[in-house]
């Protein structure tokens, strides 16, 4: 009988030196766990059953809308869309001080939601809003921590690739009811960022707010955004009305994203392949993540892990405010080195059956467990959001650091909100009778 | 010389080949969900084959996806700490990560792939005109591309050319200059 003390140890042992020396996420998975595979069965064996739950990990419908929502939002990306949506969030923030930072925030929410992609948003807001805040003498690393800050929302407000892979992890929770559940807890990510920079703005009266712009241009503007956020209304709607499921869904937005794209005449054909290609190696990192994740998952089921997790961390206690917590605490640390998908694909086998025996909502828990590591992707030092959030607005990293701690604690306490009020997650599908 | 500019050359050349493959295998992916989503909605027939040729072509797209990804070091790394050592440190982090990658897709990717292929070679795919063993070579050929790309960057590790992690920080400095 293999020891799930030395797996756990080259599991973890091997993830730390392998991302330390730089090793891709994925491989700091595959490597220790294709090792215990070697110490639970022979050589032989070891290598085909690692290849067999690669192959088997990948090879799924569901998780086909995976690639078309990225497909979609590297189309939507592509496609001048960025600036009709900062205009629609200019327009939103009205006479609110410190309108450029607030419009990024707003415009993070709502481009995020198109795209779907946390880099993406940070890299394509910011690098539109950075040259005006600086011409406007805002200061550079303030302004990139509300950038990278506001950039996860679109994480949590759907399409949601992030909520695929939970939805998949949990053994089939729906997806319609995740991606409802999402823009409550999604568009309050963004508040809490506003009310930081709001706050911040009453300190430093030099960045007043601006008058309303004329009715004309509101108008005009929400007008020019429409077509664009027509591309969630189509695909979300269908999905969540049953109409389609989450991958036929998925491909509709990526039907709707071209076609529009063709009319605003931002794409040409000739763009096609770029495009494709884009969105191939992206999809082929999230994929290959998953690929990998599923030997690990493996040898831990292998090895009984999940249950030793289990009893240790929660063995002591029958609290469900302590066991919430604790599952908090883990997820918040564990997401710091890894990322959000393989977090989703180890910990929700481990966690999610003893939430439930608590009596909380698989969908509830997939909202809480996605805010939590949506969290992690900007929290220092391994944040590729906040690595790109500094490169565009031209920061040294250090000073967006500082200035992210704000942020950072709103952002935490308003995820203890999530989780300890199910409402704000499970009020808006349960009102479309979708739980 | 002449050597180094012909593996410049045959590298281009796979890059484009591997590229122009991933961009049809995409693109017959979402011709394919396309179809499914038209027969079932518009003729009410859905299609049976289109999901499962979808789910193969899908796994191909994505496994050649990430030979092309580790050949342009697209995937996602954290160097914040290899760049803060001196280049000898870079050099040695650097070959340990590669020779770890290199590790893994020798044993589980060309070895435990060309076993489990072998294994499933004469069983028919129900729906598609093709064995199971067939459809899963892929996983060996994406092997066998990771396992040049890693040379190459091994070779490139080594030789003096090697300039290391150009960290976060700088360059934001030779930026602003």
């Amino acid at each position: 009988m293999i020891d799930p003390g030395t797996i756990s140890a080259i599991l973890i042992g091997g993830l730390v030196l392998l991302l330390a020396v730089g090793a891709p996420v994925s491989i700091s998975i595959a490597l220790p766990s294709a090792l215990c595979m070697l110490l639970i069965v022979d050589f032989e064996r070891g290598a085909i059953t690692a290849a067999q739950q690669m192959l088997g990990g990948a090879d799924s419908f569901a998780l086909l809308a995976i690639p078309f929502f990225i497909l979609a939002g590297v189309i939507m990306n592509s496609g001048g869309i960025a600036e009709r949506l900062i205009n629609l969030a200019r327009v939103l923030v009205g006479r609110t001080p410190a309108p450029l930072v607030q419009t990024n925030v707003i415009a993070n929410a709502i481009f995020g939601s198109v795209t779907g992609s946390a880099v993406a948003t940070a890299a394509a807001v910011g690098t539109t809003m950075s040259p005006m805040q600086r011409r406007e003498g805002y200061d550079r690393a303030f302004s990139a921590a509300a950038n990278v800050a506001a950039a996860p929302s679109g994480m949590l407000i759907p399409p949601s690739n992030t909520l695929i892979v939970y939805s998949l992890a949990a053994g089939g929770t729906s997806v319609g009811a995740l991606f409802i559940a999402g823009y409550v807890p999604g568009i309050l990510w963004a508040l809490a960022c506003a009310a930081v920079v709001f706050v911040y703005a009453r300190r430093h009266p030099e960045l007043r707010g601006e008058p309303w712009p004329k009715a004309s241009v509101v108008l005009t503007t929400v007008w020019r955004a429409i077509p664009s956020l027509g591309l969630i209304v189509v695909a979300i709607g269908g999905i969540v009305a049953g109409f389609f499921t989450p991958t036929e869904g998925s491909a509709v937005a990526v039907v709707y994203a071209l076609l529009l794209s063709f009319l605003y005449r931002t794409i040409s054909v000739r763009h096609l392949p770029r495009i494709l290609y884009d969105a191939c190696r992206t999809s082929a990192i999230v994929i290959f993540l998953i690929a990998v994740s599923t030997i690990m998952a493996y040898v831990m089921t292998y090895a009984r892990l999940p249950q030793l997790i289990a009893e240790s961390l929660f063995g002591w206690t029958d609290s469900k405010v302590v066991v919430l917590l604790i599952m908090m605490l883990v997820l918040l640390l564990i997401g710091i080195p890894l990322d959000p998908t393989p977090a989703i694909l180890i910990f929700t086998p481990i966690f999610l059956p003893i939430a439930v025996s608590y009596g909380i909502d698989p969908v509830h828990f997939g909202i809480m467990m996605v805010f939590n590591l949506s969290i992690a992707v900007i929290s220092p030092p391994s944040a590729p959001v906040l690595f790109v959030g500094a490169q565009v607005a031209n920061v040294k990293l250090e000073a967006v650091i500082v200035k992210m701690v704000p942020f950072l604690i709103v952002l935490i306490a308003m995820l203890f909100v999530i989780v300890f009020v199910p409402e704000l997650s499970l009020w808006l599908p349960g009102l479309l009778g979708l739980l | 010389m002449a050597l180094g500019k012909l593996m410049t050359t045959a590298r281009a050349w796979l890059d484009a080949t591997l590229r122009a493959i991933c961009v049809t295998l995409f693109a017959l992916l979402v011709g394919l969900v396309v179809w499914q989503v038209f027969t079932r909605l518009v003729l009410g027939q859905p299609s049976a084959w289109t999901e499962e040729a979808a789910r193969h072509t899908f796994v191909w797209a994505s496994l050649i996806g990430i030979a092309i990804a580790v050949g342009e070091k697209a995937d996602v790394i954290m160097d914040f700490l290899v760049a803060r050592l001196p280049l000898r440190g870079q050099r040695i982090a650097d070959l340990i990560a590669y020779l770890a990658t290199l590790a893994f897709v020798l044993y589980v990717m060309v070895f435990g792939g060309i076993q489990q292929s072998a294994l499933a070679w004469g069983q028919q795919n129900p729906l598609l005109p093709l064995t199971q063993g067939q459809l899963y070579l892929v996983l060996p050929i994406s092997g066998a591309l990771l396992t040049v790309y890693l040379t190459i960057h091994i070779v490139e590790t080594l030789s003096r050319r090697y300039v290391g992690h150009v960290g976060n920080d700088e360059d934001l400095e030779a930026a602003s200059l």
